[in-house]
């Protein structure tokens, strides 16, 4: 019977898909208020005196002074009504003022993420290509010389403190070879790029300042690159460990059976089914990114998250503190819902009944 | 802190026990963790010289007297290495036993109980789990004051809930497990059960995953010590030393020795760990059986 | 009428940690089109690995000898390149378990259509409108929105004949056909042999039928090869074989099916001793150490493969010779 084939019937993201995803995103919300509660607390923890580095020593002294501080931030009220405030704040996005910078930790935050988000999207971006690259080819020369010196690496690399690499390689790119700029996101002096992401590499690009792309993207080469460094280990072990899995499988020798060439068959059919234990990973890499972001950002005086969190915790910036454990802890999180959904999507088993 | 793969099955089949020279990197993890060991037991008399003494000439480079050469208070390096080897292997392995044993308590009995004390403890485990360790490690560190005794601390925190989920995971898989059940049935009594059935299957993993997060553990307090939350100064520990080394990164010797004694230090307990993990899973061992 | 294809000398040694192991020692065959070739045999017994040797599907590091003559070429000493223009399109392959064999992630259609444009250059309109006529060749029902569906879908019975559609999807001259229904319940088994039958008459298409199971063999085989320890020891035509074996393995085979009009209290017959390991295959015949029938040159001469009275037989003894 001539004629196309039926109009086609896409099959429905299964309705237990969607309620596994709802109750995930409930599970989310859920985690961030308890979060916003560990946070409470462990601000509430901290030895300051919140009067004292706010007021500045003379009105600190003063004891009507002190009293209308106390009570303007509530800090004279009973530990439930003061969670209660500082949740109402929160919903309007208030997280306090800097007791460092004096400015809200909203704007601070405003200004440092950018930086932190464009060393981590590259650094997850060359570890996650270097890393599953490297792990597909130890995989498929199984026990060959090859998959024993990645294995080593491979150690080696998750084996090396993220802080001592950064200085290494300062050390050799910067210092010895002078290759590399040491520090800070630009060059001394260089205004940055019209803001539109906060991103300077997306930034520049964006307007076609070339130079200031390429200058960006210069003083980026080091701290990502370290930055990956770990994670490109990581992610080798799993790949490898998520293709051994599945190289064996009868759908591999399948498809080979059917003459379909090795590049479609390692891509298509052994990657993608190697894929959802992988991304399992992601939600550590991204763990491991914020962990060496704030070693890295010191070393090379990148003026991010790392070092905004650094300075909090060293000088006991009570709403900085928490202002940053919040974000960070919120952000984690939503990664790893993301892969959740991620899971769905590669994986039909998941998603369609 | 580190996550691991297990396979769930009543008696996991341990893979054989490959002799020695087929093992190279079990047998480098232990040649060089015992190493370690034998260098901060007897650092005294192995070390040259005072670690604290600040009486050499600063600032120089490697040589015959100072084979580390002396960072810029004059000390030398070389002994500052040895003592170090007291403080992060040590401790490290202190606070890991300990994660194990709160973790692992947490999760057996969120196993065994189920219900409430498995539903809330997971909530905490979660809520952990939500925060990236260092910046955790940092709040906790600078709430409870700077320190090495208060950064393991804060280590144990973020450690404990890796225990907690594998053996929960274990003891909830090997309590459904039919081999348990059936010995049950038997007349088999919970204690009985609990030893004889679930404890062995519990012991592999959770090693592979003590040793494994041992590494973690020497990088994390290294790391803490070396943002000034851990060690405090003039005490000699390796991440210390290393922040004194970003600080006068001209004298790259100062740096870069400690932070190689840290890189062989984990490398040991990686090596260890991989070898032990591939013990229990040699499917997907490195140098395993790879017939299918 | 020339074979379709040929096979001789078939020798297959695979890489072991204690060295190369003989999986196939010697294996001569010729498949004849429109012809239902079955293999039978124990596991282990090497009838697999012949058949992944003639599309160089072996693990790595193996080593094949022998010609395999099929459409003028010899299939073993094709190049990888070569080798793929065959796989797939002239001959295809059929595996045990279709849960597995059939890629979870990737939509029925596109395991139908991926191989088929690639060899026989369709666009993917044409591919899909010939992927739903398979479909509906080996009677799955909604062949359009089965396209979009995954396997997991479907049930095994269904699963297996997607399986054997994607096998036939470029018009093969020969279906391997490796044990296509030990994974199925038995009440699916036949649906599925039933179907093998089918589409051999209609599409002329031969079918090496490789199975342990001699019942599955009764129902459709023209012919029937009985493996052990990686050689063939007799072949004959399906009737003739299955009612009046003459070798002693393929007579204790069919000794050790229990039959369903025997009297209740009848042992079961088991073959005494096991298959032997490939680097345990014992020096002469390698059942001898099994076989009531042995004598002395069993022991040190290995029985050629023999054309006698209208079969092959490798055996020295003939024990059954007289019985009719």
């Amino acid at each position: 019977m001539a004629g196309a084939p039926r109009a086609r019937r896409r099959p429905r993201p299964s309705s237990s898909f969607l309620r596994f995803l709802l109750r995930r995103a409930v599970a989310l919300v859920l985690l961030a208020v308890g979060i916003t509660l560990v946070v409470f607390v462990l601000t509430q923890l901290v030895p300051s005196n919140a009067a004292a580095t706010n007021l500045g020593e003379q009105a600190a002294a003063d004891p009507a002074a002190v009293a209308a501080f106390k009570a303007h931030y509530g800090l004279d009220k009973p530990l439930p009504v003061r969670y209660w405030l500082y949740l109402q704040h929160l919903a309007q996005g208030d997280l306090g003022q800097s007791a460092l910078t004096h400015d809200a930790v909203t704007h601070d935050l405003g200004q440092f993420i950018p930086a932190t988000a464009e060393l981590a999207l590259y650094s997850i971006v060359i570890a996650a290509f270097f890393g599953i690259a490297f792990g597909v080819v130890a995989a498929m020369r199984r026990n060959r010389p090859v998959d024993h010196v990645l294995r080593v690496a491979s150690l080696g690399g998750i084996s090396m403190p993220t802080f001592w690499i950064a200085l290494v390689a300062l050390y050799l790119g910067f210092f010895k070879l002078g290759w590399f700029p040491g520090a800070e996101r630009l060059d001394p002096g260089v205004l940055p790029p019209p803001h539109r992401t906060g991103l300077y590499s997306i930034d520049a690009l964006l307007v076609g300042r070339w130079g200031l792309l390429v200058q960006a993207l210069h003083h980026l080469v080091l701290p990502a690159l370290v930055l990956a460094a770990f994670n490109v280990s990581l992610l080798t072990r799993y790949t490898r460990s998520a293709v051994l899995e599945v190289v064996g499988n009868d759908y591999v020798r399948a498809a080979r059976a059917k003459g379909l060439p090795e590049r479609v068959v390692v891509t298509r059919y052994i990657l993608r089914a190697a894929l959802p234990s992988v991304v399992t990973v992601l939600g550590l890499v991204f763990a491991n990114v914020l962990t060496g972001a704030v070693l890295v950002e010191k070393i090379f005086s990148w003026p991010g998250v790392g070092q905004y969190a650094y300075q909090a915790a060293v000088n006991l910036d009570v709403p900085a503190i928490a202002g940053v454990s919040l974000f960070v802890a919120v952000v984690y999180i939503v990664v790893n819902f993301t892969v959740d959904v991620l899971y769905g999507v590669i994986d039909p088993r998941i998603r369609v009944r | 802190m580190s996550t691991i793969a297990f396979r769930t099955g009543a008696r996991r089949r341990a893979g054989k026990l490959r002799p020695a020279w087929r093992q190279p990197l079990a047998v480098a993890g232990i040649v060089i963790a015992a190493a370690w060991l034998v260098v901060a037991i007897f650092a005294p008399l192995i070390a040259p010289y005072d670690p604290l003494a600040q009486t050499f000439t600063p600032s120089q480079g490697p040589t015959g007297a100072h084979l580390f050469g002396t960072d810029e208070l004059g000390r030398d390096v070389l002994s500052r290495v040895i003592f170090g080897s007291r403080v992060s292997v040590p401790i490290a392995l202190l606070l890991v036993t300990l994660a194990a044993l709160i973790g692992g308590l947490v999760g057996a009995l969120a196993g065994y109980f189920r219900g409430i004390v498995d539903g809330a403890s997971m909530r905490i485990v979660d809520l952990v789990f939500a925060f990236p360790p260092i910046i955790l490690a940092m709040v906790v560190a600078a709430v409870l004051g700077r320190g090495l005794r208060n950064a393991a601390l804060a280590i144990v925190v973020v450690a404990w809930p890796s225990y907690a989920r594998v053996v929960r995971g274990l003891v909830l898989s090997v309590g459904d497990s039919e081999y348990v059940q059936s010995a049950r049935l038997l007349g088999s009594s919970a204690r009985r059960t609990l030893f004889r059935d679930v404890l062995p299957n519990i012991a592999g993993p959770v090693l592979v995953l003590g040793t494994l997060d041992l590494a973690n553990a020497i990088l994390l307090l290294s790391g803490l010590s070396f943002l000034g939350l851990g060690a405090q100064p003039p005490q000699a520990e390796w991440g210390s030393m290393v922040a004194d080394g970003a600080q006068y990164f001209q004298w790259w010797w100062i740096g870069t020795f400690p932070g190689l004694a840290i890189f062989t230090a984990v490398l040991a307990f990686n090596f260890l760990g991989d070898s032990l993990r591939d013990l229990f899973d040699p499917q997907t061992a490195w140098g395993g059986d790879d017939r299918r | 009428m020339s074979a379709l294809l040929e096979v001789e000398g078939l020798r297959v040694r695979l890489p072991t940690p204690t060295g190369f192991a003989t999986i196939v020692d010697g294996v001569d065959y010729r498949v004849e089109p429109a012809q239902v070739f079955g293999v039978a045999g124990e596991s282990g017994s090497g009838k697999t690995v012949s058949m992944l040797a003639l599309l160089g599907l072996l693990p790595a590091g193996a080593v094949v000898e022998g010609r395999a003559a099929f459409g003028g070429q010899d299939l073993l000493r094709l190049r990888s390149r070569e080798l793929r223009a065959v796989s797939g399109r002239d001959i295809g392959m059929v595996f045990q378990d279709p849960m597995t064999s059939l890629h979870p992630m990737l939509s029925v259609g596109r395991q139908l259509t991926e191989h088929v444009r690639r060899h026989l250059g369709l666009g993917r309109h044409a591919a899909t409108q010939r992927a739903v006529e398979l479909l509906e060749h080996v009677r799955i029902p909604d062949p359009s929105s089965a396209l979009h569906a995954y396997p997991h879908q479907f049930s095994g019975g269904m699963r297996q004949r997607i399986a054997i559609a994607i096998a036939l999807a470029c018009g093969p001259r020969l279906l391997i056909a490796d044990e296509p229904t030990t994974a199925l319940d038995v009440t699916v088994q036949a649906g599925i042999l039933r179907l093998l039958d089918a589409l051999r008459r209609e599409n002329e298409l031969s079918v090496v039928l490789i199975t342990h199971d001699l019942a599955v063999m009764s129902a459709i085989a023209d012919c029937v090869s009985i493996f052990y320890a990686g050689r063939v020891v007799e072949f004959g035509p399906r009737d003739d074989l299955l009612q009046h074996p003459r070798h002693p393995y393929t007579r204790a085979l069919l000794d050790a099916l229990p039959h369903p009009e025997a009297a209740r209290d009848t042992p079961l017959v088991a073959i005494q001793g096991t298959p032997p390991t490939p680097q345990q295959i014992p020096d002469g015949c390698p059942y001898h150490p099994r076989c009531p029938y042995a004598i002395d040159v069993c022991t040190t001469h290995d029985p050629p493969l023999a054309q006698v009275d209208g079969r092959r037989l490798a055996c020295h003894v003939d024990p059954f010779d007289d019985v009719e």
